[in-house]
């Protein structure tokens, strides 16, 4: 049984001021995290906010295995918001989602992480191919038609970060992992027990998902020239 | 006696060699895990350095097939670097070009409060490749617009900060943004409000053109200067420092960008540099070259003196840097090089390069600094984290010796650097 957690806004700024605080002070904090839920929503869930990408990357760095999904706040560029979601799942074992409230932003966002597979890096330092590039594209998305990528890094397409549409109703379809009701989700209102937490995870396992399907359509973002006229 | 120096340390992904990514003994993927930052976070602060820097463009500005290049999104990466330290500053580039200013001033305090207010915020103006449709132009919008795009956008951002110091509605009606925003709904929580002013970001700029100048002047609490030449960095920093004067500010932080290879001897140093640039991609660095002087390359005589070819053939690329252009034709025109000498020295960069022992590097830091040319230096390694550690092991224990690194005791980074301007 997966904890759900959300943490409001103004525990969120608590959570910046204790982090702020040193060392120390972010361990215990993110001990308390690790222990209190298997995953946190990050966010009021009306009101403009502040950004949750930057707490969620905060987050992330002092915890170890705690899943972390902020709300999509007012006015992020979709590019920005997956580009750092993408960098956060790299980094963090893949223990990030996203939630907002337009399926058709979560179904960008998702189709952004399939701009540039992981498993497209060759990485071969004798030759000198760092990347197949032709697996490096722009997306086309029905609802968003300028925007399309591809982002500056690679995402795991086996195991994107999750999206979760925060709705009363619905149910998941291409680009939506996982529709929730927000308001049912408890709120983190008081400090917790510290206790042993479960072994880390990626966000989609927490969720109890299988492998991401890819759904997106693209076109080779570096077609048309030599690698050494578009460096 | 020399004053102090604040350093920074450029650690922009694998490096700033075209064969960074290849350097004998580094994993081709290390960047993507956090321990990669978290070593690096350590390696910086205890080896006395004041921040670590993160380069950025917002989308893929080349094909990262034969070069990877400036990948992670800076902030989420320099959450790594914030959480595994006490004391070290972070700063990372964020386009005005590709943002919105009252969400991205929502986003930098939410970053530097976590922080405990150690966020330094580099503005540039830059979209380029694929990004340009992305963010809703419809080719390059060029450097005057996006330096006019680029004044605005701090002036709102600005504008964004007092209205949450002073708990008071946010109005903003400009050319490229208007907005009205009743105090509570600003998005910015109590407790983040209380810690101004030392939460507000330190304000970085790097522009090296006319009006990228006078931006610095208005707006920024340092500057990461593009220089090669120690007379004409002293002119730049003599008129910078007027700018700011004339409008009333203290003059920003000059920190001049050093691309460092460094060893315990020249030889080791010079070894190292051939070791790592070799293996930079065949015809890489003519390349970036031309591009950026706007040159077509099959004109160039690699044997001609520079400073002619340069003004023979030179164009105006919108999206090239001024800053590095003009630090790498002083360079060669200082030295009387030929293009293929200053090809060497250019690296496929712009900063100024610097490969030697650590002592020498001291002394040219020195100099710099009592010729008023630097208030400090950001560093730039040819390869990360080797570079980074050499100059850990190398370099910090000859400042040490001379008195040379600052050191800012308990105070938050953003008040610090604040404080240390002139």
């Amino acid at each position: 049984m997966t904890r759900l957690l959300r943490v409001d806004d103004a525990t969120l700024a608590g959570f910046a001021v204790r982090a702020g605080e040193g060392r120390a002070s972010r361990e215990l904090l993110g001990a308390e995290l690790d222990a209190a839920a298997d995953v946190l929503l990050l966010g009021d869930l009306d009101g403009p906010g502040p950004d949750r990408t930057a707490a969620a990357g905060a987050l992330l760095a002092i915890t170890r295995r705690v899943v972390v999904v902020p709300i999509i706040g007012e006015r992020q560029h979709p590019i920005n918001l997956a580009r750092t979601l993408a960098t956060l799942s790299n980094l963090h074992a893949r223990r990030v989602g996203v939630a907002g409230s337009s399926a058709t932003v979560l179904a960008l966002l998702s189709r952004l992480f399939e701009t540039w597979p992981l498993d497209a890096i060759v990485g071969d330092t004798e030759t000198g191919v760092y990347v197949d590039d032709t697996r490096i594209v722009r997306i086309a998305d029905p609802a968003f038609p300028s925007i399309g990528g591809p982002l500056t890094l690679p995402v795991d397409v086996d195991d994107k970060p999750v999206t979760v549409l925060l709705s009363p109703s619905g149910s998941a379809e291409p680009g939506v992992d996982v529709v929730w009701d927000g308001a049912a989700v408890p709120v983190w209102d008081t400090v917790v027990a510290l206790g042993a937490g479960t072994d880390a995870v990626g966000a989609r396992a927490a969720f109890g998902l299988g492998p991401s399907a890819p759904f997106a359509t693209g076109t080779p973002a570096f077609a048309g020239a030599g690698r050494l006229d578009q460096v | 006696m020399t004053r102090p120096l604040v350093i920074g340390a450029n650690v922009y992904d694998y490096g700033t060699d075209a064969g960074a990514w290849r350097a004998p003994g580094e994993d081709p993927l290390r960047i993507f895990g956090a321990d990669f930052w978290r070593d690096a976070a350590r390696t910086a602060e205890d080896a006395g350095i004041h921040a670590i820097f993160l380069a950025d463009t917002p989308g893929l500005a080349s094909n990262p097939a034969i070069r990877p290049s400036r990948l992670l999104e800076p902030l989420a990466a320099l959450a790594t670097v914030a959480a595994e330290t006490e004391h070290l500053g972070i700063i990372s580039t964020v386009s005005s070009s590709t943002n919105d200013p009252v969400e991205l001033a929502r986003r930098l305090l939410t970053v530097s409060a976590f922080s405990g207010s150690r966020f330094g915020w580099n503005v540039v103006t830059g979209v380029t490749g694929p990004a340009v449709p992305d963010f809703g132009y419809d080719s390059d919008p060029g450097r005057e617009e996006r330096y006019a795009r680029a004044e605005e956008f701090v002036e709102a951002y600005s504008g964004f900060v007092d209205a949450v110091r002073d708990d008071t509605d946010y109005v903003h009606e400009g050319e490229y943004f208007g907005d009205s925003i009743r105090r509570h709904d600003l998005g910015v929580d109590p407790a983040i409000r209380a810690l101004l002013p030392d939460v507000a970001p330190l304000i970085v700029q790097a522009g090296g053109s006319p009006r990228g100048r006078q931006l610095a002047a208005a707006s920024a609490e340092a500057v990461f200067a593009a220089e090669t030449v120690k007379e004409t960095a002293a002119e730049n920093a003599a008129d910078l420092r007027q700018r700011a004067a004339e409008l009333g500010r203290p003059a920003p932080l000059v920190l001049p960008g050093i691309h460092l290879v460094v060893g315990s001897t020249e030889e080791e140093a010079e070894r190292r540099f051939e070791l790592v640039h070799e293996r930079g991609p065949d015809g890489y660095v003519l390349k970036r070259f031309t591009a950026m002087f706007g040159i077509d390359g099959s004109r160039l005589d690699l044997d001609a003196p520079a400073e002619d070819e340069i003004r023979r053939l030179s164009g105006d690329p919108s999206a090239a840097p001024i800053g590095f252009r003009k630090a790498i034709a002083a360079y060669g025109a200082a030295g009387n090089l030929t293009v293929r000498e200053l090809l060497r020295y250019f690296a496929g960069f712009g900063h100024q390069l610097f490969v030697g022992s650590p002592e020498r590097l001291v002394d040219i830091m020195t100099d710099w600094v009592d010729a008023g040319a630097a208030d400090g230096f950001n560093l730039l390694f040819d390869t990360n984290p080797w570079g980074l550690r050499e100059f850990a092991e190398h370099v910090t224990p000859v400042l040490r010796k001379r008195g040379l690194l600052a050191a800012p005791g308990d105070q938050p980074f953003t008040r610090w650097m604040r404080e240390a301007r002139r």
